[in-house]
């Protein structure tokens, strides 16, 4: 690039300033330092129309102004270049603009320039540290560069405005105009070009000069843009969703911050909490379910991280939240959490749609501490050594009323299950059977009884269904159970035997097993024609073909 | 008060201060051991003269940066800039002796190392006991010039430079 250099009218170089040792270029004198009396006048007026001006309107005013005064040195001042260049002077920050921003990019000297002088900025971060040094190019004798903005604004810096000289480079030339541009490079200026010495001066304070068409020099490429702001959290976008602060959940108590499990996040709101995990995604919880998650530990209990936020159930009786182990409802009765293998089987069995309905109670934890168990509205789900099983209606009543998994019965082996005969339900436990009918109602058979009774074909044999728990019977020694078509007996080394129809019939008319038969000894057995069932002091013998029954 | 150090002495007025340093030199620093390594030059630091009648700040570039911002009504500051010896002989450095008598024509606003409205300065190259400098004298009004030249010369008077 060549400067577009235009010299003013000449004033010659005063040659003593020369023989003074001054060898800038006083031919180009800026209107800065003028101190004529016309110079002065438009310093005056630049400065007064410059403030709060742009340039364009700054320039038809200084223009207007030389109109006014329409002499000539005047108008010579008056020029945009110049006067504009006074005034940029004011307005940036009074150095001179790199070589790159008005050579095409290129970072050396234009024509019409020399290397004049140098100086570093130690531990510059364009050279990763190092030192930067900075080359002044002042413009050769004679010089007619006038004083500018190097750029179409007053952010830029200027350009051929500071007659000033470094000083080490070029010494066989005396004669040095304003400094046109600055080079900057991270090389030594005397191993950049042998016209410089190494005598080195020092200014930090430009060590962060710089210019868009500067880049680092020290193989490595510019730092890059800086990152994009952050996205809106999870947290925070839920938040926005619920309403903000005037929405469901309130002002902000606690900004988000990192769970102490180090594997979510939460942020607490004046009604509520959101909690968020890469897996489960944010949600909030609130109201008394945020009371009932608290009591169970929150996120470092068992229910784990809500999955969603709270709902409203499809029956509008409740509103629930849902958590990674579990869930808890709010409904009329209070709000209940449901938990791991309880909630899994709860929700197996039709969830509150189910037979079991809406829980009634927190998880409990047996007396014997080998179990827990919620509660619900028509049943009961126990959790033991990862058996889960439920038991409900009349069985869990009749159940509870013998104990309930402290009594002998213990705790349930199987769920109430249907006997498959169209009437009646059944449920195992550790020490016995609960049968149930709606017209025989609840009742349990257990130890060699049931042994007998199950060996009889049980519910759908001929006793079917019991009508009473097992009784121990007056004389201390036995035990029965009543059934629908009969009676098992049971008395210590004699084992449990059957008796029904008309030898039972015949039993009661002598007395019952405590009268002089005693305890049944035998099943009912074909004997030739008839059937005979031995007793402990006797037997009785049913007749087919009459239908009676007589002792033997 | 007198300065003394590196065969520079000044005299410091009432009211003036000053410092006569030379930098450290980065004897470690990379170009330096290129240059050790190539057998050229390697980066030299030379002394350096402030004198001023105001306060000098800590943080100083060599030809004022610093201490100019901190300038006004009234004040001068002197430097003594100090090249190598190869630079004896040098056309830039033809003027013999430190000037002591500069006039206000010597100083323009443009001939500052930054301009600084209102501001004016002067650099004068020379040569005294086989010693190159660039004395660069800042005034804090260019319109004071009258007043504040007279200043300098008194003390650029009281200043001596001898052969090292």
């Amino acid at each position: 690039m060549t400067l577009a250099f235009h010299r003013r009218a000449s004033t010659s170089t005063s040659g003593s300033l020369v023989r003074d040792g001054v060898h800038r270029d006083t031919s180009i004198e800026d209107p800065i330092a003028g101190t004529t009396f016309s110079q002065r006048i438009v310093r005056a007026a630049s400065s007064a129309l410059a403030k709060g001006h742009s340039r364009r309107s700054f320039l038809s005013k200084t223009a207007l102004v030389g109109s006014a005064l329409a002499i000539g040195p005047v108008d010579f001042i008056l020029r945009p270049g110049t006067a504009y260049g006074y005034v940029c002077g004011s307005c940036g920050d009074g150095w001179t603009a790199f070589c790159c921003t008005i050579n095409g990019g290129s970072n050396s000297c234009p024509s019409g320039s020399f290397i004049a002088g140098w100086w570093k900025a130690d531990n510059a971060a364009y050279c990763c540290g190092a030192a930067r040094y900075i080359i002044d190019c002042n413009a050769s004798c004679p010089t007619s560069c006038s004083c500018r903005c190097s750029g179409a604004s007053c952010d830029g810096r200027r350009t051929c405005c500071n007659q000033f000289r470094y000083g080490q480079c070029h010494q066989e030339i005396s004669c040095y105009g304003p400094v046109v541009c600055r080079i900057a490079t991270c090389t030594p200026p005397w191993q950049y070009t042998s016209a410089c010495t190494s005598s080195s001066a020092t200014d930090n304070a430009t060590v962060d000069h710089g210019a868009q068409c500067l880049a680092t020099d020290c193989g490595k490429p510019p730092p890059p843009p800086p990152p994009p702001p952050p996205p809106p959290s999870a947290i925070a976008m839920e938040y926005a969703a619920l309403g903000g602060s005037s929405g469901l959940l309130g002002a902000v108590v606690q900004a988000e911050t990192a769970a102490s499990d180090h594997r979510g996040r939460y942020a607490v709101y004046r009604r509520g909490r959101i909690y968020w995990t890469s897996t489960t995604g944010a949600h909030e919880v609130h109201g008394s379910i945020l009371r009932a998650f608290s009591d169970v530990d929150g996120i470092h209990g068992v229910l784990g991280y809500p999955t969603a936020d709270t709902q409203s159930s499809s029956d509008r009786r409740s509103r629930y939240s849902n958590f990674e182990n579990g869930r808890i409802y709010y409904w009329g009765a209070g709000t209940f959490p449901i938990i791991g293998a309880i909630f899994v089987k709860h929700q197996a069995l039709g969830g509150v749609r189910g037979f079991l309905g809406y829980p009634t109670s927190a998880v409990r934890t047996s007396l014997d501490k080998r179990s827990h168990y919620s509660n619900f509205e028509r049943g009961r789900i126990y959790e033991r050594g990862g058996t889960v099983r439920e038991i409900h209606g009349a069985i869990l009543s009749r159940h509870e009323a013998l104990g309930g998994v402290r009594g002998f019965l213990g705790y349930p082996e199987t769920d109430v299950v249907d006997v498959g005969d169209g009437r009646g339900r059944v449920t195992r436990f550790e020490g016995g059977y609960i049968y149930y009918t709606s017209s025989t109602g609840a009742h349990e058979v257990h130890g060699a009884l049931w042994d007998r009774y199950h060996a009889n074909g049980g519910p759908t044999g001929y006793l079917r269904y019991p009508h009473s728990d097992v009784r121990a019977i007056s004389d201390g020694r036995g035990k029965f159970s009543e059934f629908e078509r009969g009676r098992i007996y049971w008395m210590p080394g004699g084992g449990a035997f059957e008796v029904h129809g008309a030898v039972l019939d015949k039993l009661f008319e002598e007395g019952d097993v405590t009268g002089h038969l005693g305890y049944p000894t035998s099943e009912l057995r074909p004997a030739g024609t008839v059937r005979r069932q031995t007793f402990e002091h006797g037997r009785l013998t049913y007749h087919p073909a009459t239908g009676t029954v007589t002792v033997d | 008060m007198k300065l003394k150090a590196h065969g520079i002495e000044a005299d410091l007025l009432p009211g003036w201060e000053g410092r006569i340093s030379v930098r450290r030199a980065p004897l470690m620093s990379d170009a330096n051991l290129d240059a050790s390594r190539a057998g050229r030059a390697p980066e030299l630091t030379q002394p350096v003269v402030h004198l001023a009648n105001f306060p000098l700040p800590e943080r100083r570039g060599d030809f004022g940066s610093g201490a100019v911002d901190q300038m006004g009504s009234g004040h001068v500051l002197v430097v003594l800039f100090e090249y190598g010896a190869e630079s004896v002989g040098q056309a830039l450095f033809r003027r013999q002796g430190l000037p002591r008598r500069l006039r206000p024509d010597m100083f323009s606003g443009s001939a500052l190392q930054r301009t600084v409205p209102g501001q004016a300065g002067t650099q004068v190259f020379f040569t005294e006991a086989e010693r190159t400098f660039c004395l660069y004298v800042v005034l804090g009004r260019h319109r004071e010039a009258a007043q504040l030249v007279p200043l300098a010369n008194r003390t650029l008077t009281a200043t001596r430079i001898s052969r090292r």
